[in-house]
C-alpha cells in the first residue's frame, strides 16, 4: 500500500511514540520513575507534535473547539497532573484513529477514481500539415481530426473517418461485449479501441462527451447534502464546545463548590475532578460521527458508481432508501425499443424463411426500424434488380427474377401493434407480425425491488392498453397506466405523489423529462441517452440492466441502516463514557481507547459499504 | 468565471469545510465550493482577480492543512 505524505507522518509519529512509550514502560516496571516520566513525555511530544501545531493553528484561525484542541488540553492537563503514560497514550492512539481514518478514506476515494478519470489526457491530432500532433484532450474541438491507436482510449465523441476496430465499451456502458467499428460509426469517449488504428472527426469537446457527462455526474455528487450530515454539522459545532465548558465546569468550579461547602483544601481535591474533566475532553472528540457519517455516505455513492448506478448526491440515497413505489415508463425502458420479429403467417405453400427473404429484399434500404428487424430475422435475402419507395404505401422491388414483390400496412385491421403485409405479384403472401422486445432484466429486477421493500410497481406509457397489458404481465408490474399523453404522464405521477407515495421513476428520457424531474428520484436509463435526461435525473444506470436499479435500492438502504446505526452507537456510547468518567467509575485509559475504538468500529462499519453486493451478487 | 483545482493531501471532511468557508471569505470570490470525495476546489470570480485569489487560496488551504497543495487542472 502507498501511503501519502501525511499518513507517512502520522505513521512515523506513531512508531517512535509508540517505542518510546515501551522504553517508559520498562523503566517504570525497574522502579526508575524520573526516566520513564521523561520518555513518556517524549512519547507524547513525538506522537502528538502534529496534533498540537493543528491545534495552535486552528487558534490562530480563531478556532477554539476541533478535536485537535481538545487532545491536546487533555495530554497537557495529564502531564500536569503527573499521568505521563497517559499523556502519550492518548496522542499515540489519538494518531491511530487519523491515520485509520485516512486509510479509509483513500481507499473509497480510488474506487471512485477509475469512473473520475475516463478520458485519456491527450490525443493525437492531425494538423494542417498533415501530421499528427499530441494535443491536450481538452483542446480538441469539433470537427478536428484524430488518429487513435490500438489499446487506446478515445479521447472525445467522434465519428470514424476510416479504420475498423472493436470497440470495448465497458467503461461507459458497462457492457463487457465488444463491439465492431467501422467508417461512419460513432464511438463515445473513455470507451477502449481494442484492435485497429483509426482515424476519427470529432464530433464535441470532451466536457460534452460522455465521459465528460459521466465525470460531471460524479462531480456533482457531493453537492447535495443529507438531512443525517447537516445534522451532524451543526451538532459538532454546539457539542464541542458544551462538552469543553461542562469539563471546564467540572474541574474548577465543582471543587470550588466543595471547597467552599465542606472547607477541604481546594489542591487537596482539584487534582481528582481535574482527571475526571481530562477523561470526559478526550471522550467527547466527535470524531467518530464526523468522519463516519459522511464516510457512509461517501462510501455509499462509490460502490453505485462502481455498480453502474451513477446517483447525484448522498441526499438521494437518503430518498431511494425509502422508496415505496416504482414507475416505469415502458417504452426504452421496460422493453428495449427495438423491434423483432415476433411472428410469421404465410400464405400457400410459402416457408416463413422464404416470405422472411422476399419482404428483406423490399426492405434492404430502409433504416427504418420495421424494416431493420425483418432484414435481421432474415439474414439473406433474395436478388433484386430495384428497389422503390411508394410513398405511404411502402415498398417495392423487383427481384432477378422478375416477380415483384411489395411490402406494406395491411389493408385489413390486425389485432397487433406492428405488423407488415407482403405481397408477390400483386397477391397477398403473408404477414410479418413484430413486436418491441421486453427487456431481458426487467422481471428480475422488479422482483427484486420487491424484495428490497418497494410496495408497488407500476407502468406507465404512451402505447395502446393491450401493449401496455402484454408487457404488465411478462415483467410481473403490479399496475398499469396505458394511452397517456406526454404531459399525461407528468400528471400521472404528480398525483402520484402528492398521493404521500415516495415515487422513484424510471425513464429513457425521450419526452419523460418533466416526470423524471417531478419524482422524488428520477432514474434515466444510460449515460448515452438524451442529455436532457440525464441532466434532470437525480440517478443514471450505466446501460440497460435494470437490475442495477433494485441494487441501487437494496445499497441506499443499507447505508441509511450503516449511517444511522453508526450515529446510534456512537452517540449512546460516547455518552455512556462521558458519565461514567464524570462520576469517576472510568479513568483515562477508559476514555481514550474507547473514544478510538468508536472511531475505529464507525468508521470500519462505513467502509463496509465498499464491500457490500461483492458476496450477495450470487443470492441476489 | 469558474476554475477548478486539484487538492492533494486532504484527509478530514472537517477541514474540507473549513477550506471551503475560508476560501469563500476571500475578497473577489464569489463562491467557493471544497468537494472532499474527489478533492477538487472550484472558484468563482472575476477572471482578473484569479491570479491573486488563487495566491491567497493556497495559503488558506495551508492553514487548514499543512500539506495540502493546490493545482490547476
Amino acid at each position: 500500500m502507498r501511503f501519502t505524505r501525511s499518513q507517512k507522518k502520522r505513521l512515523f509519529a506513531i512508531i517512535s511514540g509508540a517505542a518510546l512509550f515501551l522504553g517508559g514502560g520498562v523503566l517504570s516496571l525497574l522502579d526508575l520513575d524520573m526516566a520513564a516520566a521523561i520518555l513518556f513525555i517524549a512519547a507524547g511530544v513525538f506522537a502528538g507534535a502534529m496534533c498540537v501545531t493543528q491545534a495552535v493553528r486552528g487558534i490562530l484561525a480563531g478556532d477554539f473547539f476541533d478535536e485537535n484542541m481538545l487532545m491536546t488540553i487533555a495530554a497537557i492537563g495529564a502531564v500536569l497532573l503527573g499521568e505521563y503514560p497517559e499523556c502519550a497514550a492518548i496522542m499515540i492512539l489519538y494518531q491511530v484513529g487519523e491515520l485509520f481514518q485516512s486509510i479509509a478514506v483513500g481507499r473509497s476515494r480510488r474506487a471512485i477514481r477509475a469512473l473520475s478519470n475516463l478520458y485519456p489526457d491527450t490525443a493525437e491530432l492531425l494538423d494542417t500539415d498533415g501530421e499528427f500532433q499530441t494535443v491536450p484532450t481538452i483542446e480538441l474541438t469539433e470537427g478536428d481530426v484524430i488518429r487513435i491507436a490500438p489499446g487506446g482510449r478515445i479521447p472525445t465523441d467522434c465519428v470514424i473517418l476510416s479504420g475498423n476496430t472493436a470497440i470495448d465499451t465497458s467503461p461507459v456502458t458497462g457492457e463487457s461485449m465488444p463491439r465492431d467499428a467501422g467508417p461512419g460509426e460513432i464511438i463515445y469517449s473513455g470507451c477502449l479501441n481494442k484492435s485497429g488504428m483509426i482515424q476519427a472527426k470529432v464530433l464535441c469537446p470532451v466536457q460534452d462527451s460522455a465521459a465528460g457527462r459521466i465525470m460531471k455526474l460524479t462531480e456533482t455528487a457531493g453537492e447535495r447534502k443529507t438531512r443525517s450530515e447537516a445534522f451532524i454539522t451543526r451538532f459538532a459545532k454546539i457539542y464541542t464546545p458544551a462538552v469543553t465548558g461542562i469539563a471546564a465546569a467540572i474541574a474548577f468550579l465543582v471543587p470550588l463548590a466543595i471547597c467552599l461547602v465542606s472547607g477541604t483544601p481546594y489542591g487537596d481535591i482539584f487534582p481528582d475532578w481535574g482527571r475526571r474533566a481530562l477523561s470526559m475532553l478526550v471522550i467527547s472528540c466527535p470524531c467518530a460521527l464526523v468522519i463516519s457519517v459522511p464516510l457512509g455516505y461517501f462510501c455509499g455513492l462509490g460502490n453505485a458508481s462502481k455498480n453502474g448506478v451513477l446517483i447525484k448526491g448522498s441526499a438521494f440515497l437518503d430518498t431511494m432508501a425509502a422508496v415505496d413505489m416504482a414507475v416505469f415508463d415502458k417504452t426504452g425502458t421496460l422493453t428495449m425499443g427495438t423491434l423483432t420479429v415476433e411472428n410469421v403467417r404465410t400464405e400457400g405453400d410459402m416457408t416463413e424463411s422464404q416470405l422472411l427473404s422476399l419482404a428483406a429484399a423490399a426492405e434492404q434500404y430502409s433504416s427504418h426500424p420495421i424494416a431493420k428487424a425483418i432484414c435481421a430475422a432474415a439474414g439473406s435475402c433474395a436478388q433484386t434488380v430495384s428497389v422503390q419507395e411508394t410513398a405511404g404505401t411502402g415498398v417495392e422491388a423487383v427481384l432477378a427474377d422478375g416477380r415483384t414483390v411489395r411490402v406494406g400496412r395491411p389493408q385489413a385491421d390486425v389485432e397487433h401493434t406492428t405488423a407488415v403485409q407482403v405481397w408477390l405479384d400483386d397477391c397477398p403472401a403473408g404477414m410479418i407480425l413484430l413486436a418491441d422486445v421486453v427487456n431481458p432484466t426487467a422481471k428480475e429486477a422488479l422482483r427484486q425491488l420487491k424484495n428490497a421493500g418497494v410496495e408497488q410497481t407500476a407502468i406507465l406509457t404512451g402505447d395502446n392498453a393491450q401493449a401496455a397489458a402484454q408487457v404488465k404481465e411478462s415483467v410481473d408490474a403490479d399496475i398499469v397506466y396505458a394511452q397517456l399523453l406526454p404531459e399525461e404522464k407528468f400528471e400521472k405521477i404528480e398525483a402520484l405523489c402528492e398521493s404521500g407515495k415516495k415515487l422513484l421513476y424510471v425513464g429513457d428520457g425521450i419526452n419523460d423529462t418533466p416526470a423524471l424531474a417531478r419524482a422524488d428520484i428520477g432514474v434515466a436509463i444510460g449515460v448515452l441517452g438524451s442529455d436532457a435526461a440525464v441532466d434532470t435525473a437525480d440517478a443514471v444506470l450505466m446501460d440497460t440492466d435494470l437490475t442495477r436499479l433494485a441494487y441501487g435500492v437494496r445499497l441506499a438502504r443499507k447505508t441509511l441502516g450503516i449511517v444511522r446505526s453508526n450515529i446510534a452507537f456512537a452517540l449512546t456510547a460516547k455518552l455512556l463514557v462521558l458519565l461514567l468518567a464524570a462520576l469517576d467509575l472510568v479513568g483515562m485509559w477508559v476514555a481514550v481507547l474507547a473514544d478510538v475504538g468508536v472511531s475505529i468500529l464507525a468508521v470500519s462499519n462505513s467502509m463496509r459499504l465498499l464491500r457490500y453486493g461483492k458476496k450477495d451478487k450470487k443470492s441476489a | 468565471m469558474i476554475k477548478t483545482f486539484k487538492l492533494t493531501e486532504l484527509d478530514c471532511p472537517v477541514c474540507a469545510n473549513k477550506m471551503q468557508e475560508a476560501v469563500a471569505k476571500i475578497d473577489g470570490v464569489s463562491q467557493a465550493r471544497v468537494d472532499f470525495l474527489v478533492m477538487k476546489l472550484t472558484i468563482e470570480a472575476e477572471e482578473n482577480d484569479f491570479p491573486r485569489i488563487l495566491k491567497q487560496a493556497g495559503k488558506v488551504v495551508r492553514k487548514v492543512e499543512p500539506d495540502c497543495e493546490l493545482i490547476e487542472i
